[in-house]
């Protein structure tokens, strides 16, 4: 029963806390907890979905009216940053379990500037809006479309700005891992917290995948 | 079939690792994936154009999605190299979602509230109340 | 002898005595404050949630005061409103959902277990502290304006017209939404990959079953009650337009929202207390628990099903009778699994070694008190009654017996039960079962006369009422003081063994599980070494 990894020769003992018994128990432990905050985090969104999908059925003509005002060419650009971020949000878990940490590093940061992209799009997205008095809710004041327009737009803003935020949330976190990755703490035997934050990532790209079609392409 | 690719999967990914830890997946894996949703992300977009009547359109442009979703879960999240039961997490999450979508649309459509002109006159009516109150006491 | 050891820690550790408890070893506000002990934190929780429930006891006493008869006793009617829809927040959010899981649940299930904590300790100490912060929120509303929808927030009041502090009431909901599914996670996990050596799934307690059908269902459910709250606030505070029909919403796709958690919630609560009682039979009656599987089982039926019938809150909604139907058909369904634990205790009983110990005689209220409110449940299933028999005094009669007759039951017999193993002393019985005798005749008292009104049309949240329902009124008042009379013996039963009561040894009662091997209190890493465990949690006699 070494505590030496069998190909790298890390030393286990430096990451086991102490109520686990081995660094196999801690990281499946570790992953299992993660992906029962993900089964949480689906159902968050799913209540947007079915505010959504209520909202649609009321409201058909509003639908394809309103969401005329969404640029879908900016919303296919950003469904591509994001998938390419999840790309390499995969590549630096990749990284970390084979010891490339040069890898895991650059593929992090590549990651960061993506997701920064995303919301500086999503930012010309939402002040172009604005100029034009889309605003949530009863606030708007802007063209006048067929039906409700706080309706469409109220929940637009609610779904983006909820993924938005994850967005942010999940920027924050990814810039603290990848200053901790540039000083080494993670290797083969500890980085279950970089699957973690990418199953997160992976998570907030899922949602978009949906939120695209759903919000910019109602036809 | 599947069970079959999954092995083959791990198989190849076999070299990578060494006991104990987690399969590694080969790099083309990755590439592949990434190139495959950038083709069905055209495929989204495309479907959209095809103008099929509304719940065709809305139920294609899920499908196309829940397959990229898949694709980015069983190869971008592991689930193919990992414990069974994470699958396991995510497909029961999936069925109670969709549990609770099904019973209140299925109820929304029996119970033929389905009037837009109706309710926005009702809309319309009370904006302009709204508004004619608010201007009679200004604050 | 009952366990073996496999190493034991070297230097400090002793075989007993030695070794301080989790109580001393480490000392001063700081340890407590920042402590990953499982057993701490459980024990915060505990005082937390006696804390709330003293407050939401308050608001209850002040609601039955009000109605003791028809007039303005000591309360306008929009404070009425304030002060039974604070007893009912209150008593879900902070009392009754964190109540056995938060409490018994942590400080147990690592030492059922035979293990030495939770799987992620820190996140442990960070559920508290997101519950301490959710109450804040609700410490919030009660000084600023306090909140008057009815803990359900229905809309459109709670969206356009209330004007009291909806938005803090809900975000606090929603804060303690997330210590909720914290814990859920921490112990899904544990089950999952921390037993001892030996421990197979079949060989767990079921108090530990039952947690984990618990822990289920707050994971899956409460994210919906987080958005679903948080669509509230838009809606109030931006006019999104769904949920009410002034802005082009639907109040009952609210409703759905709403209950799709919250009747999840119901088993949330009423399953740890079923865990609870079948550790109180088994060992007051020293018997293997009758049908393992089978209860093992229903806890995780129960948990599912319970997913499908949330539509039966909402038979007089406007909510289509097609699926009315099919929600009431499946409201009976989910009353079978629960009566196969019925039957499996009742059985249980049989031909066994009973003492009455205090702890039993709560486990026999429960059977009682339970048995009724899940029979009147099958009541207000039934579409055509429930036509009548909706918002009306029947319903409250019908969930208090539920969880007050039953989780709250289940909860008290519980810290009874295992208080020598928390706490190292014993308490008084004489003082415990007055205790559970007069909270047992004052709950009777208080709800059966509800049932009795109710039926007859008498309809709930109402300030005032006409004069044919006052004489049942005035005995549910009166039931409401002998009830509180009860729980506060109950209270003093517990201070007074803190401050004189015997110590106690190590398995005052004579258990099987894992628990009763450790100190009583246990030290702080539970265990000397890494126990293995040998045999099933009721194998008395084998």
């Amino acid at each position: 029963m070494s505590s030496t990894s069998a190909n790298s020769g890390i030393d286990e003992k430096k990451y086991l806390a102490h109520h686990f018994q081995n660094m196999a128990q801690q990281n499946a432990s570790g992953k299992l907890g993660m992906w029962l905050f993900l089964g949480q985090e689906l159902l968050f969104f799913s209540g947007l979905f079915m505010a959504y999908f209520a909202a649609r059925y009321f409201y058909p003509e509003t639908f394809l009216d309103a969401h005329t005002y969404l640029d879908w060419k900016l919303g296919a650009l950003n469904t591509v940053v994001l998938l390419t971020s999840s790309l390499t949000m995969a590549l630096a878990v990749r990284g970390a379990q084979t010891n490339n940490n040069a890898s895991l590093v650059m593929n992090l940061w590549l990651t960061i500037i993506l997701a920064f992209v995303f919301l500086v799009v999503k930012y010309f997205e939402y002040t172009h809006k604005f100029d034009l008095g889309i605003l949530p809710g009863s606030f708007y004041a802007g063209p006048e479309i067929v039906g409700q327009p706080n309706v469409f737009f109220g929940l637009y803003f609610v779904l983006t700005g909820m993924h938005g935020l994850h967005v942010v949330i999940g920027i924050g976190v990814l810039i603290w891992v990848a200053l901790q990755a540039q000083k080494g703490v993670y290797n083969s035997v500890n980085h279950v917290f970089v699957e973690n934050v990418g199953l997160y990532w992976h998570l907030v790209d899922l949602i978009w995948i949906f939120l695209f079609p759903l919000l910019y392409l109602v036809k | 079939m599947f069970a079959k690719f999954r092995k083959e999967v791990l198989q190849r990914s076999a070299d990578d690792h060494s006991s104990g830890e987690p399969h590694v997946l080969p790099l083309k894996v990755y590439f592949i994936v990434f190139a495959s949703l950038m083709v069905l992300t055209v495929v989204t977009v495309g479907v959209s154009l095809l103008g099929l009547p509304p719940v065709p359109s809305i139920i294609a442009a899920i499908l196309v999605a829940a397959v990229k979703a898949t694709i980015v879960a069983v190869f971008f999240m592991h689930l193919i190299a990992e414990d069974k039961f994470y699958s396991v997490i995510l497909v029961s999450t999936v069925f109670f979602m969709l549990l609770f979508f099904g019973l209140t649309l299925l109820d929304m459509d029996s119970r033929g509230f389905k009037n837009p002109e109706e309710s926005l006159e009702y809309w319309q009516q009370f904006s302009h109340e709204k508004a004619l109150t608010e201007e009679a006491a200004p604050e | 002898m009952f366990l073996s050891q496999q190493r034991t820690n070297s230097a400090a550790a002793d075989a007993s005595g030695s070794e301080p408890s989790y109580l001393t070893a480490k000392r001063g506000l700081m340890s407590w404050l920042v402590t990953v002990d499982h057993k701490r934190i459980g024990l915060m929780y505990l005082v937390s949630v006696l804390f709330f429930f003293l407050v939401g006891g308050l608001f209850a006493l002040a609601v039955r005061m009000e109605l003791f008869s028809p007039a303005e006793n000591y309360f306008s009617a929009d404070t009425y409103n304030k002060l039974f829809t604070l007893h009912g927040a209150v008593m879900v959010f902070l009392v009754i959902i964190p109540s056995i899981p938060a409490s018994l649940g942590n400080f147990f299930l690592p030492l059922m277990l035979g293990v030495k904590d939770v799987a992620f300790p820190k996140l442990n100490l960070l559920s508290f502290y997101i519950y301490v912060f959710g109450a804040c929120f609700f410490l919030y509303t009660l000084v600023s304006g306090g909140l008057d929808t009815g803990w359900t927030f229905y809309t459109p009041y709670s969206s356009s017209s209330s004007e009291t502090s909806v938005i803090s009431s809900t975000f606090g909901a929603f804060v303690l939404g997330f210590s909720s599914i914290l814990t859920g996670v921490n112990f899904i996990v544990t089950m999952h990959k921390m037993r001892a050596p030996g421990m197979t799934w079949t060989r767990m307690p079921l108090f530990l079953w039952s947690l984990y059908a618990t822990s289920v269902i707050q994971v899956l459910a409460t994210p919906v009650l987080a958005i679903t709250l948080l669509l509230l606030i838009a809606e109030r505070t931006l006019g999104i337009g769904i949920f009410d029909p002034a802005m082009g919403g639907d109040p009952v796709l609210y409703q759905h929202f709403f209950w799709f958690y919250s009747h999840p919630a119901v088993y949330i609560m009423i399953l740890p207390g079923f865990g609870v009682i079948s550790e109180l039979i088994t060992i007051n009656s020293r018997k293997h628990i009758f049908g393992y599987k089978a209860v093992a089982i229903s806890s995780v039926s129960i948990a599912v099903i319970g997913f499908l019938v949330w539509g039966h809150h909402m038979f007089v909604s406007g909510q289509s009778e097609f699926i009315s139907v099919f929600f009431s058909f499946l409201t009976y369904a989910v009353g079978l699994p629960t009566a196969i634990k019925v039957f499996s205790w009742v059985a249980t009983m049989y031909k066994g070694s009973i003492t009455l110990t205090t702890p039993m005689w709560y486990a026999l209220s429960f059977l009682f008190l339970f048995s009724i409110g899940g029979l009147t449940g099958l009541f207000l299933g039934a579409l055509s009654v429930d036509v009548h028999l909706h918002d009306t005094y029947f319903v409250v009669a019908h969930f208090h017996y539920v969880m007050m007759g039953g989780t709250i039951i289940a909860f008290i017999g519980g810290i009874h039960h295992w208080w020598p193993k928390m706490t190292g002393k014993m308490y008084n019985s004489a003082m415990g079962n007055l205790g559970c005798f007069l909270t047992f005749v004052g709950f009777n008292v208080t709800f059966f006369s509800q049932f009795l009104m109710g039926s007859q049309g008498m309809p709930r949240r109402y300030y005032t009422y006409l004069e044919q329902y006052e004489t049942l009124h005035v005995i549910s008042t009166i039931g409401s003081q002998v009830l509180g009379l009860g729980l506060f013996v109950t209270l003093f039963c517990f201070i007074h063994s803190l401050m004189a009561g015997k110590k106690a040894g190590k398995n005052p009662w004579g258990g099987l599980s894992m628990e009763w091997e450790t100190e009583s209190p246990p030290i702080e890493h539970n265990f000397h070494g890494q126990p293995v465990c040998e045999r099933g949690p009721y194998d008395y006699g084998k």
